[in-house]
């Protein structure tokens, strides 16, 4: 299945080179979970927020949580406001 | 240790300036800043005054690290009874004013009365003068004023706080600005300066800090720093500031548009931290020219942009410092002046933040009192008469550019949006346009998608807040309440230690509180330690709550806009859903020690030895 995955606010120096992410599409077999499209990500364990689709998923319930083919990924670092 | 152990009262009624020494067991209970200013200040007015009558003080607050060494030694505190929101106010800022207040020898100064004419206060060290003010600054812009202190005085080292015209006039969201734009920003604190008429705290200091064990401190600010400086989080500030917030939020649903009609503003990418890089097609520069720092800041958060020449709000309309580099979006501006009056023109956003720094006004609450001025005249409340033709719909960036100034000198519909969003609403029949807590302007976070930050701005001591109380982790993992209550009252205490101590709040992430308390107790002496700072925390917000009880609050401004408890979101993570702050509310007063009413009950208030 495909996802499109949507990158925000990642480290500048990071995979993103104006730190601010992108979007991609990302290729997992069938049965994926959301823990297994981070890991290929590289982002697992590393303390991201996650949206799919329009729902926050908890850090506890990725590795749960099977994804879809055209499922949309939203990952942000656990930014503040000021 | 590193409090100068010095006050300097300011009586502005009878043109007298007066040492006294700092109320040292004060300071071991509330630490300084934001903690001890507001025991000073409990301990000194009539919490019923009129916020704009000579009987309120305001007072100019260092903390024991600022001027230090400390990473981000520089914050500085307005504390006060807010004109915006007639409850206890503290607004932070950084620039290099705080340190320099505390090189001239001073922890605190605490203003009080009112100047029969302008003045402004001049300070070199301990030497502290009076000085008239009418026909030099008064009248005057912000950068004038800082200009025309530092050439009169023959210094460029001066630092200085000043209001503009938005102070003057009694602007209720006009703000203090040091550093020609850092800016003490909320709850009206620059109105209260006004209403002293005192225009401006010039200062020069050139002694030093000393810390109470200097061979400690240092080893306490580089450790720290080796946590801070190779942080994601500082990398990610320096690289972009706040403004990634705008996407996050947008993609969440809980970015305020069009005066929380709408969780998402489909122009994001018009006004975001993408747009500030981007080369312009007029002039092939972008907005953001690059990032600066406060004094002492290994961060560097702080934007500087530059606006497009050709841009109608500035070409051949003269204004050649509007076509310099100056003080940036951030996201706080940003979604304010942007996504919540509709506004998808990130120059006009720039114009008018350069604005708001110019003449002080909080960006927040003057974007807010907009937006609630936008719906009432798509109402059909306010008229074209009264806006002299002006289109103030949602999204025109030209009512966005012309407001921002009528507001700034009170002229035409400029005073009404002077008044703010609260004000603005009830003199207009409608309160319910008003998306504020006890008067204060909403930051940028919808409450209905995370539902953390409704009960922390609801239970905020100076109304609306995004930096009383920190739920965001929990907010972005969940839509929902669980926990939440906890998580408002633990991080409100932190905040409140923090905010004490003369640091930044941005550190925190990357530092947890043993390291303030680290650097705190080198600094200070006396055996600060993690489960301290908390404590004193815990003392300082209710020493706050017990204020506004006093002052005239009660439970009922402990609530949320109607739109937010009543009206569900249409789209996002929330859609669907309004505020829960009812089920949040009795649990949160249950974790404080309170009654039913939101009072501090006898049991808590003895613990924390208030």
């Amino acid at each position: 299945m495909r996802v499109r995955v949507r990158l925000i606010a990642l480290d500048p120096h990071g995979a993103a080179p104006d730190g601010l992410g992108g979007s991609r599409d990302l290729d997992l077999p069938d049965g994926a979970t959301l823990a297994d499209g981070l890991r290929a990500l590289g982002l697992e364990g590393a303390g991201m927020m996650v949206m799919v689709n329009d729902g926050p998923v908890p850090p506890e319930s990725r590795a749960d949580h099977g994804l879809a083919d055209g499922d949309g990924i939203t990952v942000f670092p656990p930014i503040q406001g000021g | 240790m590193s409090w100068q152990g010095k006050i300097l009262r300011v009586d502005l009624t009878h043109r007298r300036c007066t040492a006294e020494p700092l109320n040292m067991d004060w300071a071991a209970r509330y630490l300084g800043q934001r903690g001890l200013a507001s025991k000073y200040l409990a301990e000194e007015i009539d919490p019923r005054v009129d916020p704009l009558a000579p009987g309120n003080k305001l007072i100019f607050a260092t903390g024991p690290l600022t001027g230090t060494m400390s990473a981000t030694g520089g914050r500085w505190s307005a504390v006060t009874k807010g004109a915006l929101t007639n409850a206890i106010a503290c607004s932070n800022s950084g620039g290099q004013f705080g340190a320099e207040l505390k090189f001239a020898g001073w922890d605190f100064v605490i203003v009080e009365g009112r100047a029969e004419a302008p003045v402004y206060l001049w300070l070199e060290d301990d030497k502290a003068e009076l000085l008239d003010a009418e026909g030099f600054i008064w009248g005057r812009s912000v950068w004038d004023t800082e200009r025309l202190i530092r050439e009169r005085h023959r210094d460029p080292l001066i630092r200085i706080a000043s209001i503009g015209r938005a102070g003057e006039i009694g602007v209720r969201y006009a703000c203090i600005v040091n550093d020609l734009d850092r800016a003490a920003g909320r709850s009206g604190v620059g109105a209260v300066m006004g209403s002293k008429n005192l225009k401006a705290v010039a200062v020069r200091g050139t002694t030093g800090v000393k810390a109470h064990d200097p061979a400690g401190f240092l080893a306490a600010v580089a450790a720290t720093r080796g946590k801070l400086d190779p942080s994601p989080t500082r990398r990610r500030l320096a690289a972009n500031g706040t403004m990634p917030m705008m996407d996050v939020t947008n993609a969440y649903g809980s970015l305020p548009t069009r005066n929380c009609q709408d969780v998402q503003f489909e122009h994001t990418d018009q006004v975001n931290a993408a747009r500030m890089r981007k080369p312009r097609e007029t002039d092939g520069k972008a907005n953001l020219v690059r990032n600066k720092a406060c004094f002492g800041c290994t961060i560097g958060c702080g934007r500087v942009a530059r606006m497009d020449p050709t841009h109608f709000a500035v070409a051949g309309r003269g204004r050649e410092r509007y076509r310099k580099a100056g003080g940036g979006l951030e996201y706080e501006s940003g979604f304010a002046l942007a996504a919540m009056v509709g506004v998808d023109d990130i120059e006009a956003a720039t114009f008018a933040n350069f604005v708001c720094n110019e003449h002080g006004m909080d960006p927040i609450s003057f974007g807010g009192t907009l937006s609630a001025a936008m719906e009432l005249f798509e109402a059909g409340l306010i008229t074209p008469e009264q806006t002299d033709g002006l289109d103030l719909r949602f999204g025109s960036a030209e009512a966005l550019v012309k407001t921002v100034e009528l507001a700034a000198t009170g002229e035409g519909i400029g005073a009404d949006l002077g008044l703010g969003s609260k004000r603005l609403g009830e003199k207009y029949g409608r309160p319910d346009v008003s998306m504020s807590v006890k008067g204060q302007e909403f930051p940028g976070y919808d409450p209905r998608a995370m539902q953390g930050m409704g009960l922390a701005y609801a239970t905020s001591n100076r109304g609306a807040c995004h930096l009383r109380a920190s739920p965001y982790t929990a907010d972005f993992a969940s839509v929902d309440t669980d926990g939440r209550a906890q998580v408002v009252k633990e991080t409100q205490d932190e905040n409140a230690a923090i905010d004490s101590t003369g640091l930044c709040a941005f550190t925190h992430g990357p530092w947890d509180i043993a390291d303030y308390a680290l650097q705190v107790d080198a600094a200070c002496g006396g055996g600060w330690d993690a489960a301290r700072l908390v404590a004193t925390g815990e003392r300082i917000h209710n020493l706050e709550r017990r204020f506004n009880l006093a002052a005239g609050l009660t439970r009922a401004d402990d609530t949320l806009p109607d739109r937010i408890l009543k009206v569900a979101a249409k789209s996002g993570a929330g859609k669907g859903r309004v505020n829960d702050l009812h089920v949040m509310l009795p649990e949160y007063y249950r974790l404080r020690g309170w009654d039913e009413n939101g009072v501090p009950t006898n049991e808590t208030i003895q613990r924390l030895d208030l």
